[in-house]
């Protein structure tokens, strides 16, 4: 790549409680480039390490040792710096919607704009823009967020973050605990953001599916150290260690398994529906009246 | 961090102390604190520091855990010894501007911030090593004979005893909503006190919020498991008396009539 | 077959000033519904659909607005036969912090027999027994707010088990629980239908979980659209997509390879029954 990239991870480490006798290492040695305008799956099981990494991310968490670098410049090296990352970078974390706290859903959505400092104009663009990009109608903006459903109220708190505007954009399980429309609304949401922008977007999920649908790059974590980093081509093809880890990988990788295990010639890495059924389709294809 | 908070943290243990019936070590708290209050002299001091330090390595819970629980109040004990150093009257020792400080005051200011450590880290030790149920049911028991005048004593126990449930998910959440905030930008550091105030909104709505929601839903799940308050309810563990606790008790009573005696001596 | 659960013409709705400014009111209208001992059934739908509140019925924590609903025989607006009905209905929540009444495990999964005034010897019986059956037995002297969601599940389940129900009904409990923690509830599900015969009912927005069920019952806007065998609900793929709901991805490849014009049966749900019936297609 020639340009730099966004994110620089060096050498992180952190470990918790250090020097107790709860001491626990979350996080060893990680090197990670996260590039401009990239979607990347993270995925772990818990307690792989992700929270930590990902709260680092936007100085919420100082690392034990290493460094993070955005655009090129540490984090961690004064106030002012971590101020901009927290504005550079914005963190959704898990069930967001018990974070709202405004009167109206415009005030809330405002309230990053705000601690950003911007003028009242510049804020009402950015509420306006980002709720419309989580698909939340013009109406909705004065009511009270606690008045909204559930699937609504994660929206609005993801278009919180998303107001700031940040050049990456990570979200921690943002589709836990909804229902299948409700899943890939919100997904297909944050894909409208990222093409529209064309920032970067981290995203955790316990979904290999749903990681594999929408990344090009997938971070497989664990013990706290990077295990696998590719595009899901990469990563699916090593269908046997995804298992040792413990992670469920997707059922058309282990279909794709079992009838290469009876002797059906199938190309290629599969874990969606469409390349199974292409795959299925170019084995049988003169045999389809049989 | 809000995490390192201790009050109301139970550590399990299979240890003398932890075995003590709830009530018997409800007795010995108040006997200890009563003792406490007795206590004037050196002689008594050391006796009283001998009876936690044998409680401490008793129930086998590390003496900088203990002491943890003295951190928060650190600032009420510092302020304790500052205003016994200074405003004590006696032999002065050292004199500057208006500030005189007396032997007597050097004693007190000891005695008096000693007496506070002493004091909180005894009755941490009854919730150290007895389950908030336990606690409870102590309580409970022991309140028991003012059903008659009609006090809810089972429902009092039981509100303290979901309060103590709640305390570390609560602790929990607000760390989780902190940093979601400070994850928009929030800054919960700058500014005056009205500023500081205002700054804590964003935490404070969310954590009522969700405080009263999980309350509800708890309430649901208990009437689940068919809870229908205090009638007819049963026990897990039935609290019976022993020997330890017979034993436990005729210690107290000496050591409070050894403090009572060496206080009438004013040694 | 012999009924634990019954509804006749069940319809609910939520008083506006009971909702206050909460979630949209979910609505039951009229629904009529068997379900037999001893089997285990799943309850599907999107938000809202009434799923949840139709769960609530089972065991009396809600009462019917119009129609019946008899656990065991008891009609639930019976308030003589309530305890009896919580105890033979148990309920497990989506969210297992919120359920979990005591700051020890053993203690927590005490809590239902004491309630039922069960004698203390047999309480411990009940409470070790529950414990090992959902595998936490060496967790008994723990504080729960240190152990994991899906620790943490099971030990609301075993909260439940120590009841002794007949019958189970969980609502969406593995909604916020990992992968890992999913499996071991729906191992422990799985247990309780074979090996113990509890009546189970499972409501969930997961179809991998109710593939597994003997029963699957679709709801959306208060009825009951879909009644029947894995099987027999999965394959009507269309209908399924247009409530917002998904299917499996087995039957996903099997109906998209039939679109494409290859006849192939669009109920071979598991893995292995979808490879066998590929293998020989394509084979």
């Amino acid at each position: 790549m020639s340009k730099t990239p966004i994110l620089k991870i060096e050498n992180l480490t952190h470990v918790y409680s250090k020097g107790t006798p709860f001491e626990l290492s979350a996080l060893n040695g990680i090197n990670l480039e996260i590039g401009r305008g990239e979607v990347i799956g993270i995925i772990g099981h818990t307690g792989s390490g992700k929270s930590t990494l990902i709260q680092h991310l936007n100085a919420l968490i100082k690392p034990t040792e290493g460094k993070i670098y955005l655009d090129g410049k540490d984090i961690n090296e004064s106030k002012q710096s971590v101020k901009e990352a927290r504005s550079r970078v914005g963190l959704v974390f898990q069930y967001p919607e018990y974070q709202l706290f405004e009167e109206t859903v415009y005030k809330d959505i405002a309230f990053g704009p705000k601690n950003m400092r911007l003028t009242p104009d510049e804020i009402d663009v950015r509420v306006r823009a980002s709720a419309q990009f989580v698909g939340i109608d013009e109406e909705l903006l004065e009511r009270s967020p606690f008045d909204l459903s559930g699937g609504q109220k994660r929206r609005i708190a993801i278009a919180g973050v998303i107001a700031m505007l940040p050049e990456v954009l990570v979200l921690d399980e943002p589709m836990a605990g909804l229902d299948p429309a409700g899943r890939r609304e919100i997904m297909e949401n944050l894909m409208g953001y990222h093409r529209e922008t064309g920032n970067a977007m981290l995203i955790v999920t316990h979904s290999m599916e749903e990681a594999a649908r929408y990344a090009q790059r997938m971070i497989v974590l664990e013990h706290g150290r990077v295990a696998m980093d590719g595009t899901p081509d990469q990563v699916f093809s090593r269908e046997k260690e995804l298992k040792e880890m413990g992670l469920a990988v997707p059922e058309m990788t282990e279909l794709a398994e079992k009838l290469r295990g009876c002797g059906l010639p199938l190309e290629g890495t599969i874990y969606t529906v469409e390349q199974m059924r292409d795959a299925l389709l170019r084995l049988g294809g003169g045999r389809q009246d049989a | 961090m809000l995490k390192d908070i201790t009050l109301g943290q139970y550590f399990p243990g299979d240890t003398v102390v932890h075995r003590l019936d709830p009530r018997t070590k409800i007795v010995l708290v108040l006997v200890y604190i009563v003792a406490m209050f007795i206590a004037e002299s050196f002689a008594s001091y050391a006796l009283m520091l001998v009876v936690l330090a044998l409680a401490i390595s008793l129930s086998r819970i590390r003496l900088a855990t203990v002491l943890k629980g003295v951190k928060p109040l650190i600032f009420v004990i510092a302020i304790t010894a500052f205003l016994n150093i200074f405003y004590t009257s006696g032999r002065v020792l050292v004199e500057f501007w208006i500030f005189k400080i007396t032997e007597e005051g050097i004693f007190n200011a000891i005695f008096m911030s000693l007496r506070i450590i002493m004091l909180i880290m005894g009755t941490f030790m009854l919730t150290y090593t007895t389950s908030p149920i336990m606690l409870t049911v102590g309580i409970e028991q022991l309140l028991g004979p003012l059903k008659v005048i009609k006090v809810p004593v089972h429902e009092l126990a039981m509100m303290m005893s979901m309060a103590l449930r709640l305390i570390p998910t609560l602790i929990e959440e607000t760390d989780k909503i902190m940093s979601a905030q400070k994850a928009r930008g929030a800054d919960f550091d700058t500014g005056n006190l009205i500023q500081k105030a205002k700054a804590l909104l964003p935490i404070l709505v969310p954590l009522f919020i969700s405080a009263f929601r999980r309350a509800d839903e708890l309430a649901v799940a208990m009437e689940s498991r068919c809870y229908h308050g205090g009638e007819g309810r049963t026990r897990l563990n039935v609290l019976t008396m022993s020997g330890r606790d017979y034993i436990s008790f005729a210690l107290a009573a000496a050591v409070l009539a050894g403090v009572i005696t060496l206080a009438h001596f004013g040694l | 077959m012999d009924i634990a659960i019954k509804t006749e013409n069940l319809t609910y709705f939520y008083n506006v000033d009971e909702t206050g400014d909460q979630d949209i009111p979910d609505v039951l209208d009229n629904v009529s519904l068997e379900i037999e001992k001893g089997t285990f059934v799943a309850i599907l739908g999107h938000n809202g659909s009434g799923k949840s509140t139709l769960a609530k019925h089972m065991n009396a924590l809600l009462l019917p607005k119009g129609g019946t609903v008899t656990a065991f025989g008891m009609d639930t607006k019976d308030e003589s036969l309530l305890l009896e009905i919580r105890r033979r209905v148990g309920m497990v929540f989506q969210n297992p912090d919120n359920q979990i009444v005591s700051n020890v495990v053993e203690e927590d999964v005490a809590f239902a027999p004491e309630n039922l005034g069960v004698a203390s010897p047999e309480i411990r019986r009940r409470v070790d027994d529950a414990l090992k059956t959902v595998g936490m037995y060496e967790f008994r002297n723990h504080a729960p707010h240190l152990l994991s969601g899906g620790q943490k599940q099971r030990v609301a389940i075993a909260g439940v088990l120590a009841m002794d129900p007949e019958c189970i009904v969980f609502d969406e409990p593995t909604a916020m629980l990992d992968p890992s923690g999913r499996r071991d509830v729906m191992e422990i599900i799985h247990k309780l239908r074979y090996e113990r015969g509890t009546t189970v009912v499972l409501i969930t927005h997961h179809m991998e979980e109710a593939a597994l069920a003997d029963r699957v019952i679709v709801m959306s806007d208060g009825h009951v659209v879909m009644d029947g065998k894995p099987k027999e609900v999965f394959v009507r793929v269309e209908e399924l997509d247009e409530l917002g709901l998904t299917v499996p991805e087995t039957t996903r490849l099997l109906f998209e390879l039939k679109n494409a014009g290859v006849d192939l049966p669009l109920d071979a749900l598991s893995i292995d029954e979808c490879a066998k019936v590929l293998a020989d297609k394509f084979g």
